[in-house]
């Protein structure tokens, strides 16, 4: 036993230090995480976050270095460091953008408007003009070579 | 703001009901609205229904825009709108299914921080792994009241200046701020609180 009275209390506080200590390295480590997110910049440093002891919300805009939450021994987390895990945390998993959106979306323009819109093949796929432009013409030689093959039997005389 | 010459372009063709145009406004917005949509709902099944939905009412709604904010502020609006609505349905609704934000810590859970005391950890990564501190990030997130959810998500995650959180939500620039002053208050409080039970149990 010694004869400081604080001695007791120093494992706790060493405690609390240490788990602190680990949940900043933590959230860091979090936050090197590369984003997936197209055109998430990286944060800004008008963007961190207030005091969490004002209520003055202009007071959101101050330098990360004066953000009280950066240095306070009281705080676990910092503003940025739960900023980058709260964008890390909400990517979207990978290859949930639903490949049929669009269609979904031209499906239900078409129920919806009972055919006026979408209501034909054509315009529900992506395709672009040339292949229209194909088609006419492909459709076009087709007529006329049916055209100068029939025509010339029109003309002539049945046996 | 002035719209972009392409946008107007874009929106003339919109309002004309040109199909086209409307493929090309799905899929240059489609991550974007799903993203923030999933963001919002925590859910993928009804993000996908939804983010299909926002689409719709876009161009139903399309006559409706009058170029005071930008194209992408206006169909945020419809999806956060869109997202309100939703998310009172599902808790009216009381769904016993889990959301995809429980599945996944189920399928992942914190059985690996479970041994883990105070004295084990030496390296910030050990924590990482052991506390899998983004699904408690996401688990948190889902705590929140949903109007400050909605102002912190557009915030930090989609990062929207305050006057278009404020154009996108309908309220003041000062009620924006404040929300999202007390939103991160609010997330870091849950988070703090789950991350110091975790080690505490483990210790």
């Amino acid at each position: 036993m010694s004869d400081d009275p604080k001695k007791p209390d120093e494992p706790e506080g060493d405690d609390e230090a240490r788990i602190r200590a680990m949940v900043r390295g933590a959230m860091k480590g979090s936050a090197k995480k590369p984003a997936a997110t197209e055109g998430t910049p990286a944060p800004e440093a008008d963007e961190i976050a207030p005091s969490a002891d004002s209520v003055d919300a202009a007071d959101e805009d101050a330098p990360s270095s004066e953000s009280p939450t950066s240095g306070d021994p009281d705080v676990l987390v910092d503003d940025v460091d739960l900023k980058e895990a709260l964008r890390g945390a909400l990517q979207p998993p990978p290859g949930s953008i639903a490949p049929n959106l669009l269609s979904g979306v031209q499906r239900r323009l078409r129920v919806r408007s009972r055919g006026k819109f979408y209501g034909d093949g054509w315009s529900t796929a992506e395709s672009p003009k040339t292949t229209y432009l194909v088609t006419s013409i492909v459709m076009l030689l087709l007529i006329a070579v049916v055209f100068l093959i029939l025509v010339p039997w029109s003309s002539a005389k049945l046996p | 703001m002035s719209v972009p010459e392409e946008e107007s372009e874009l929106v003339a063709k919109l309002v004309a009901r040109d199909e086209a145009a409307f493929n090309y406004l799905v899929v240059t917005y489609e991550r974007r609205v799903f993203a923030l949509v999933f963001r919002m709902l925590g859910r993928r099944d009804e993000a996908e229904d939804l983010a299909q939905e926002v689409f719709v009412q876009v161009f139903k709604a399309i006559d409706q825009f009058r170029g005071e904010s930008k194209l992408s502020t206006w169909i945020y609006r419809i999806a956060v709108n869109l997202c309100k609505n939703r998310t009172k349905y599902l808790s009216r609704r009381q769904l016993g299914d889990q959301d995809d934000v429980d599945a996944m810590i189920d399928r992942a859970p914190l059985s690996s921080a479970k041994g883990v005391s105070v004295g084990d950890i030496s390296r910030p990564d050990e924590l990482v792994e052991g506390m899998q501190l983004e699904l408690i990030v996401k688990r948190a997130i889902q705590q929140i009241e949903p109007d400050f959810r909605e102002v912190l998500i557009l915030r930090d995650v989609e990062d929207l200046s305050y006057e278009e959180i404020a154009s996108v939500t309908g309220l003041a620039a000062g009620t924006v701020k404040s929300r999202i002053h007390r939103a991160r208050a609010q997330l870091r409080a849950l988070v703090e609180k789950q991350i110091g039970e975790k080690i505490r149990s483990g210790s």
